[in-house]
């Protein structure tokens, strides 16, 4: 068989695969760049050239949503550190660390919502949280956690990393699997401290785990809290919990404004294309 | 050349498959039945009718009310198959409601929410009118909330599904008592002996009064309404008059003050905190009452939300009416036999029937006399309440879905001090003429 004949016969072996790609990511795709020219209730749609995405510039709810993502995304550094934590100890066999395994493990496999709704019967007003507070005589420092902004947001990020961790650890674990003992063993003979090696030997190492684990979770901030906040905040008070993700929502689903929620939709598909390119800008720059 | 074959035979199952998927599936409406009939299957995502008892978990769903209404329905009608589906009402539903109704997969028939929140979807919704004789039509109260134009004789898009009655405030009568107040004999006349009522209850070290997170929507919401009337709700939502309007600020002063001096805690426990005995006072409808009654006994009374002020327009109502309708989707296959079920379900015999069933208190249908099948004081009481003419409409069922989204999403500042009540009623009316402005 021909070179060229072998690279039709696998150029239409992927055809399959591009026709369910075309099908079920760039049609819906290209639809929501098309509606995002419209003002469209579902059925109907009435073409408005640039008006939706003027109107999210000017109505003044833009800067509250960059911001919300913004605290997202700052988060995402800690995990990051935890997750790399976690799984060096677990690595090192530190005792219980098969139990430790599953259990850090156990939040990834468990959804969203499950985690928010969980999390807010903790921290409503009468829930566990304060209830403890109280209990240990500690009456002073319970809080309307749900109520409160910047408690609201730590709740968020909380149930974000317990989520995540799982994922970060497992990550991490086999990154830290293909790195020889040989080289852990030499630089312990050398005398090495348990922070040198982490360092000097695992971190670099793990250099394209973490630049993937990054990369995930920074478009996960941007397109995946959706559960969270649906569950624990609900985007308030006010908007001042609400991410784009969550806004596409309410005005899809609750004020019926199509158009405007295909707007911000490709606002916030620019968005995490501009942030993933900076991001793979920086991983060649310090590959170099 | 047989290879090419091969690939093109299996291009061709990929594509036939993935039209299959997205196709309707002809079974989900029409099968054959044992006597060669063609059997009418039709689709009713229930979230009106109980099929969980909180209280009997052992209840089995075949013993609620709707599964033997069923029953009955598909045994006058062999050929008709009805398949209850069970849908979380409220948003969830709204958003499932809307997508597959673009797809045009959603059900035959459905309960939503009345007023503006159904009027919505009005283009997935069959207009009522021609199924309904105006003698069906004028045994069956509450067609205003199913209309566009909210008149009784309007365009209706839904048909009356059942009365919240009047939305009341429970109190616990021992705590009410051992601060020394009796709520119904010295019944506060407007917003400032409410809160010297609460803040008396507070003395006692107990919460006085108990919200869910959506109390907005109970409470100040309805002093709006009873402040401007019906038709100045019109007004407001036309944009002839303001929502920063003064007076209306008040309320949201007020709202605020409840909150800043802590007499309120919102919470989505509060039913079970205030049965405990750890709230003075909770709001609660038709439902609600009966449990409260249930679970308390003697311990508890009600009592109408206090008038804002002396001055409102209307006095001693509460919101409430018909909160929901049975709607068919215009897209239905089988619309008359939808519509027949419907009519069943409203039927004078069903009504009686469900009302039998200790599901449904209090009735839409005019010609069953509720005093006839329940003894409880407090039903025949709600029954009442609900046809006096001081129970308003709930308000948010009129204003547009995106404006009460607004509302739901801001006052919550207030409450919370993070807004003032002059601005949140500015944004109001600036989302209110944004929407005008776009229509």
């Amino acid at each position: 068989m021909g070179l060229k004949q072998e690279r039709r016969i696998g150029l239409f072996s992927l055809l399959p695969a591009f026709v369910l790609l075309a099908v079920f990511v760039g049609y819906p795709m290209f639809n929501t760049f098309f509606h995002s020219f419209t003002d469209w209730d579902g059925v109907n749609s009435t073409f408005i050239g640039w008006d939706n995405f003027k109107n999210i510039m000017s109505n003044g709810d833009l800067p509250l949503m960059l911001r919300n993502n913004l605290i997202f995304l700052l988060s995402v550094p800690g995990i990051l550190l935890i997750s790399l934590t976690v799984s060096v100890l677990l690595h090192e066999e530190v005792p219980g660390w098969r139990l430790f395994r599953s259990v850090y493990y156990l939040p990834a496999i468990l959804s969203s919502v499950v985690i928010g709704f969980l999390a807010k019967s903790m921290f409503t007003n009468r829930g566990i949280v304060n209830t403890f507070l109280e209990n240990a005589g500690l009456g002073a420092f319970t809080v309307d956690w749900l109520n409160t902004v910047p408690t609201e947001f730590m709740i968020l990020i909380l149930c974000f990393y317990w989520q995540t961790l799982g994922q970060g650890t497992l990550i991490f674990l086999s990154g830290l699997s293909s790195i020889s003992n040989e080289l852990f063993d030499a630089a312990k003979i050398d005398g090495t401290t348990w922070r040198q090696r982490l360092m000097y030997i695992v971190i670099p190492s793990l250099y394209p785990a973490i630049f993937y684990f990054t990369i995930v979770n920074v478009i996960y901030v941007f397109v995946g809290l959706f559960g969270l906040v649906f569950s624990i905040t609900g985007g308030g008070p006010g908007y001042e919990t609400t991410p784009i993700d969550y806004m596409i929502y309410i005005q899809a689903f609750r004020s019926g404004n199509m158009g405007y929620a295909s707007a911000l939709s490709v606002f916030l598909f620019f968005i995490v294309m501009f942030i993933t390119y900076i991001q793979l800008k920086i991983s060649k720059r310090l590959e170099q | 050349m047989r290879r090419w074959s091969v690939l093109s035979v299996a291009v061709i199952m990929v594509l036939a498959l993935m039209l299959s998927a997205c196709s309707k599936n002809a079974n989900e409406s029409a099968s054959t039945g044992s006597n060669g009939e063609k059997k009418v299957n039709i689709v009713f995502w229930n979230s009106g009718f109980a099929t969980i008892d909180e209280n009997n978990k052992a209840k089995k769903k075949e013993e609620f009310y709707i599964s033997q209404a069923v029953k009955r329905f598909e045994a006058a009608n062999p050929n008709v198959k009805i398949d209850v589906q069970d849908v979380p009402s409220g948003d969830e539903l709204f958003a499932k409601f809307q997508t597959a109704s673009i797809a045009k997969n959603g059900p035959d028939l459905t309960v939503l929410w009345s007023g503006s929140y159904m009027l919505r979807f009005k283009q997935f919704l069959e207009p009522m009118d021609s199924y309904f004789t105006s003698e069906e039509r004028n045994r069956i109260v509450g067609w205003s909330a199913t209309t566009e134009d909210f008149t009784a004789e309007g365009k209706a898009y839904g048909v009356p599904f059942a009365t919240d009655g009047t939305f009341l405030l429970a109190y616990n009568k021992k705590i009410f008592a051992d601060a020394g107040i009796d709520p119904v004999a010295q019944r506060p006349k407007n917003f400032q002996e409410f809160v010297a009522m609460l803040e008396k209850v507070k003395t006692k070290s107990i919460t006085p009064l108990g919200l869910f997170k959506d109390s907005f929507l109970h409470v100040p919401d309805y002093w709006i309404a009873q402040t401007v009337d019906i038709p100045g709700l019109d007004s407001l939502v036309k944009g002839e008059t303001n929502f920063s309007d003064p007076k209306l600020v008040d309320i949201m002063k007020g709202w605020r003050e409840l909150f800043e001096k802590n007499l309120v805690i919102a919470d989505d426990s509060v039913r079970q905190l205030f049965i405990q005995g750890q709230l003075s006072m909770t709001v609660g409808a038709n439902s609600d009452i009966l449990t409260f009654a249930k679970e308390m006994g003697d311990e508890v009374g009600f009592m109408k939300i206090p008038d804002f002020s002396e001055d409102v327009k209307i006095h001693n109502g509460g919101p409430g009416g018909v909160g929901a309708a049975l709607v068919m989707t215009n897209y239905s296959d089988h619309k008359k036999e939808t519509a027949d079920f419907i009519k069943f379900l409203m039927s004078k015999e069903e009504q009686i029937n469900k009302i039998k069933s200790g599901e449904a208190r209090i009735t839409v249908v005019n010609d069953v006399d509720v005093n006839e099948y329940v003894s409880d004081p407090l039903v025949k009481e709600m029954q009442d309440m609900a046809n006096e003419p001081s129970t308003i409409f709930w308000p948010d069922n009129v204003y547009p879905a995106e404006l009460t989204s607004e509302m739901m999403s801001l006052q919550s500042l207030v409450s919370s001090g993070k807004m003032t009540a002059e601005e949140f009623m500015k944004k109001i009316d600036q989302k209110r003429d944004s929407l005008l402005k776009n229509k």
